[in-house]
């Protein structure tokens, strides 16, 4: 009796538990920021949408917070996700795809958001 | 993948009927769940028609009226009709809760009466619960506690130390929560559930028990624990107004903070 | 026995919570931002690498914009994406009270839940509004 019956193979849910957390804070911050930074130019705009948000996002400042906020939404997504299709996902092997291809999708779009702005930081 | 749907030999057709209502008197619709194992039929539901002015105040009243008056065959667990036993858990106009407890005036016209939810059934009202038991037993609800008590005799507590655990042992485990809770729908056989997570934090609050560590240790796990997604449902549909999300919300921060690793007894 | 014991009905009767109405939202909403967060990547892809294919894209949407059905679709689209981060952003503030331990009372969480709808629903509002004001001027 005791002990035995406990031993099951587990996964610790409290790395997952605090990624979740960290990432919304961070996210509650930047888009915080965001919403203010946007109100400031939406102002009186006479350029073309594009050109203005090429501006906008090359200036450093700008393009360090949108990065990030992008890398820490997608990472939040991506925690998301793997709890939903743990949730409704059973067969082993279809719920490992599903996870491979959540971390695809995130991971993706981040890469391609951190890119581009880097670019655009780098000079376009 | 989930299933969200009923599978098709758990679909429920309708029913017989049957009345006993004298003109004049004041009727009470009650459509039933019925199902039995001794025949190869499908769940059905069924419809009995009440006097009320002869029936006590009480779903469960009204059950008993109709196993004794209309329908001796019907199938149900009771003991105490007084909300202590935990017996008669079902799902009564559509939220689950105690027959005993559930006035029969708090339902707008037709009651409703299902078994728990997502659950195996047994015979009509009767769900198969041994599985919600066993999850009990994995927790290991007893006092572990290596020392002798300091007097030789008896382990006391303070009343601060009883009231870290109030709430917690008044919990009769009649299931409506665990089967109240859509985590516990799709992940029953992994996800303890609130009735079983509530067990668990009554013996990490007992100030005479020495295994908090030990017991967070076993609970630290996605599936046991982290499919609560604090839906809040079971604290919603709680008979006796105890709030098991609260309680798993206590493990989770007892564990972000990293109780399970520190020796010794962290409890207020 | 025969046939396998049956699964009593779950979903199809339960009663909708708004506890559990708000939990399967804050699903709903975030799975929505999954989708439209990859079109601010894209945008951005646009930007760094193809100028003038952002150009066009702008354009593009002006074009719908001036149509009155795509302007419709282009209403809903916008406003399905601004209430999926609003109420993703509030009920995520409410989930970190519950993760301090703060608001598992009953009227709490239905006091936060109708706080979260209405936030969402005021924000929304000024976010459409500023959002066709800019469309507006250009």
């Amino acid at each position: 009796m005791g002990g035995g019956r406990m031993v099951q193979q587990r996964i610790s849910g409290i790395g997952h538990w605090w990624q979740q957390r960290l990432t919304a804070v961070a996210l509650v911050v930047l888009i915080g920021w965001l919403f203010i930074a946007l109100s400031t130019v939406a102002g009186g705009v006479s350029s073309p949408l594009h050109e203005v948000a090429k501006n906008w996002v090359m200036r450093p400042f700008n393009g360090l917070c949108l990065a990030l906020m992008l890398v820490m939404a997608f990472w939040h997504g991506y925690l998301g996700l793997g709890t939903i299709i743990d949730d409704y996902v059973h067969g082993d092997a279809l719920n490992r795809v599903c996870h491979r291809l959540a971390w695809l999708w995130c991971v993706t779009f981040a890469g391609l958001s951190v890119v581009s702005i880097g670019f655009l930081y780098g000079g376009g | 993948m989930v299933q969200l749907r009923l599978p098709p030999q758990s679909r429920v057709r309708q029913g017989r009927v049957h009345n006993r209502v004298p003109k004049g008197a004041r009727k009470g619709v009650f459509l039933v769940y019925r199902y039995d194992p001794d025949k190869d039929a499908p769940p059905r539901l069924d419809r009995y028609e009440l006097d009320l002015d002869s029936c006590g105040p009480m779903v469960l009243d009204a059950l008993i009226k109709i196993k004794n008056e209309l329908d001796s065959t019907l199938t149900f667990r009771r003991s105490c009709r007084e909300g202590i036993c935990g017996s008669c858990a079902m799902n009564i106009d559509g939220t689950n809760t105690l027959a005993c407890l559930k006035p029969i005036e708090e339902v707008e016209e037709t009651v409703k009466i299902y078994p728990l939810p997502h659950m195996a059934v047994v015979k009509d009202l009767v769900p198969d619960l041994s599985g919600f038991y066993e999850q009990y037993r994995s927790i290991e609800p007893w006092l572990k506690n290596a020392t002798k008590p300091s007097d030789g005799r008896e382990r006391l507590q303070s009343p601060a130390q009883h009231d870290a655990m109030e709430g917690t042992y008044e919990c009769v485990l009649c299931a409506c929560c665990s089967t109240a809770c859509p985590s516990y729908w799709w992940n029953g056989d992994k996800f303890l559930g609130p009735a079983i997570l509530l067990q668990a934090y009554r013996w990490i609050a007992d100030s005479r028990d020495s295994h908090t560590r030990e017991r967070l240790q076993a609970l630290d796990d996605t599936f046991k624990l982290y499919r609560c997604h604090t839906i809040m449902n079971c604290t919603k549909t709680c008979p006796k107004h105890l709030n098991p999300a609260r309680a798993i919300g206590a493990i989770k921060q007892m564990l972000a903070r990293g109780m399970h690793k520190k020796r010794g007894t962290d409890k207020q | 026995m025969a046939t396998p014991r049956p699964l009593s009905p779950h979903m199809q009767i339960y009663r909708p919570q708004m506890t559990s109405l708000m939990s399967i939202s804050h699903r709903v909403t975030g799975l929505s931002l999954l989708v439209f967060a990859p079109v601010v990547s894209l945008f951005l892809f646009l930007l760094a690498f193809m100028p003038s294919g952002a150009g066009d894209v702008v354009g593009w949407v002006v074009v719908l914009g001036s149509n009155a059905w795509g302007a419709v679709v282009l209403f809903i689209v916008s406003l399905v994406a601004i209430w999926s981060l609003f109420f993703h952003l509030f009920n995520g503030l409410r989930y970190m009270l519950w993760s301090m331990g703060w608001g598992f009372g009953l009227t709490q969480a239905m006091i936060s839940g109708w706080f979260v709808l209405i936030a969402t629903s005021t924000a929304s509002v000024i976010a459409m509004r500023s959002l066709l004001v800019a469309y507006g001027g250009w």
